[in-house]
């Protein structure tokens, strides 16, 4: 069966932010920007073909990936490096777009719903 | 003494869990964050230069950011006389060799990879600042 991968741990908010609404509205605002960004840059590399642009952005969303377990998008980013290594821009990379936009709309949605 | 705390990184996310961390310092630390770090050496070279003789300053700066990266920004602020000897700690996502032994040829005290557990990135963060407090030459 596959996995289940989360979209985001708002666990891990919550146990940050200690009932503070204001910090809790300040990071969630800074994850959905993070994610924004992330789509932004990353639909450009894919667009324009430029590993750099891509590599950018995969490094700037790392920490919040990982603090914030945004395991789903991590999975699929880590797919995608690996196929770009592999095989450029040519085989796969439509699937990969769809389902890496997929996953950045379903963390949105979510942190969205979450407020 | 207060401690000025200067973090410059593009990243909201960042900023946000290091204002929480040192929320915790029992000690004063005046925080202040610049997401460009053009504003950020706007800001630093236009301080009265006294001011790094008579209080302590610590610097945290990612590197990966737009228009001038954090190399660049270190570059600039190491060619300034006044802030040489003001302790500057880069922190990266990168666990790159290379942005390591750049960062350091180019004058950074220290280079921290950025923990991916909220806990271990906060405890981080205090820890430097501690360190730093207590090894400050100017």
């Amino acid at each position: 069966m596959e996995k289940k991968y989360k979209n985001i741990d708002f666990k891990k908010i919550e146990e940050m932010v200690e009932d503070d609404m204001v910090f809790r509205n300040q990071l969630l605002d800074a994850i959905q920007v993070a994610v924004e960004e992330l789509r932004t840059a990353y639909i450009r590399g894919i667009e324009e073909e430029s590993l750099p642009t891509i590599k950018q952005a995969r490094h700037k969303i790392k920490p919040t990936l990982g603090l914030f377990d945004l395991e789903k998008l991590a999975v699929i980013i880590g797919n995608g490096k690996r196929l770009m290594l592999e095989k450029g821009f040519a085989d796969g990379i439509e699937t990969h777009k769809k389902e890496f936009l997929e996953a950045t709309n379903d963390v949105l949605e979510e942190v969205k719903a979450y407020r | 003494m207060c401690i000025n705390l200067v973090v410059v990184d593009d990243s909201d996310v960042d900023i946000l869990i290091i204002e929480d961390a040192i929320s915790d310092i029992s000690y004063p630390i005046n925080f202040k964050s610049f997401s460009h770090p053009e504003k950020f050496l706007n800001y630093i070279e236009g301080i009265n230069p006294e001011i790094f003789q008579m209080e302590k300053f610590i610097i945290i700066s990612d590197i990966n950011m737009p228009k001038i990266n954090g190399f660049e920004m270190l570059e600039r602020i190491r060619a300034n006389a006044h802030l040489a000897l003001v302790p500057i700690i880069m922190f990266s996502s990168s666990s790159s060799h290379s942005d390591a032994f750049k960062s350091l040829s180019l004058g950074a005290n220290a280079y921290l990879t950025k923990p991916l557990q909220i806990d271990a990135y906060q405890q981080l963060i205090c820890a430097t600042i501690e360190f730093w407090r207590h090894h400050h030459h100017s």
